[in-house]
């Protein structure tokens, strides 16, 4: 569908105002729809235990790590739900 | 070399950050250097190791096509996904084609008409348009499913 389509379907001729809105649709839509997936590889540093989430990242919907010792197969790990007893570490 | 990892690897998410940790396993049984016995040696500790590529985050993201092609020139329904060419920035006219199918085009309908009902000061109707709205999103989404459903006649039931 064009945006004139959808512009005569809403009565309203603001073609700037209305391509902002179809923007806004479309991020309500991707918070909630499983249309489309991406994935992100990050390598793992020892002794640091913070990675950044993609800054386009709706919702997370599996974390997997590297097992080097079965054919290099990603394994989806399970989340933590409550916070770990040492919450942080003295660095170096 | 990591091995086990979906025994021994959890994550857990802080902000903008997933927080990785790697649960070591412990002897209870055998006491520390000051002579104590612990109940459980279990803990979860940082990364241990380096791993090229080792995290993998699988993630729905803001851009409905991971192409990046949410307006494009052609009717997404009618052609192929890879004849579509992007249209960004001050090249979106009302001649573009928005990427998405026709169920969720409907729905942008919807929210369009809702944003207007907004600015004319009609809540009610606004918020009539943005029911629809997620009404067709429902759709769309329930639409990918097939649920079957099959029911065994009672012993009793006339044959």
């Amino acid at each position: 569908m064009t945006i004139l389509e959808i512009m005569e379907r809403a009565n309203t001729r603001d073609t700037k105002l209305v391509t902002a809105w179809i923007k806004d649709a479309l991020h309500a839509i991707s918070s909630t729809q499983i249309d489309s997936l991406k994935v992100d590889k990050q390598s793992i540093v020892k002794d640091k235990r913070n990675y950044l989430i993609p800054f386009d990242t709706v919702s997370i919907m599996s974390v997997s790590i590297k097992d080097t010792e079965d054919s290099d197969k990603y394994k989806s790990i399970r989340r933590l739900v409550d916070e770990p007893l040492v919450t942080e570490r003295k660095t170096s | 070399m990591s091995y086990d990892v979906d025994q021994q690897w959890f994550w857990r998410k802080h902000g903008k950050e997933i927080h990785l940790y790697r649960l070591r396993k412990g002897r209870s049984n055998i006491p520390d250097n000051k002579g104590r016995l612990s109940f459980d040696d279990n803990e979860l500790i940082y990364p241990d190791e380096n791993i090229t590529d080792g995290l993998r985050i699988e993630y729905t993201p803001l851009d409905l096509t991971s192409s990046g092609k949410t307006f494009v020139d052609k009717d997404a329904t009618s052609n192929a996904q890879s004849s579509l060419t992007a249209v960004t920035g001050v090249d979106i006219k009302e001649s573009t084609h928005v990427n998405v199918n026709r169920m969720l085009s409907l729905a942008i309908v919807d929210y369009v008409k809702s944003m207007v009902s907004e600015k004319n000061g009609d809540i009610q109707m606004k918020e009539y348009y943005m029911r629809e709205f997620y009404k067709k999103l429902a759709d769309n989404q329930s639409n990918n499913k097939r649920i079957f459903v099959s029911h065994s006649n009672p012993l009793t039931a006339v044959r």
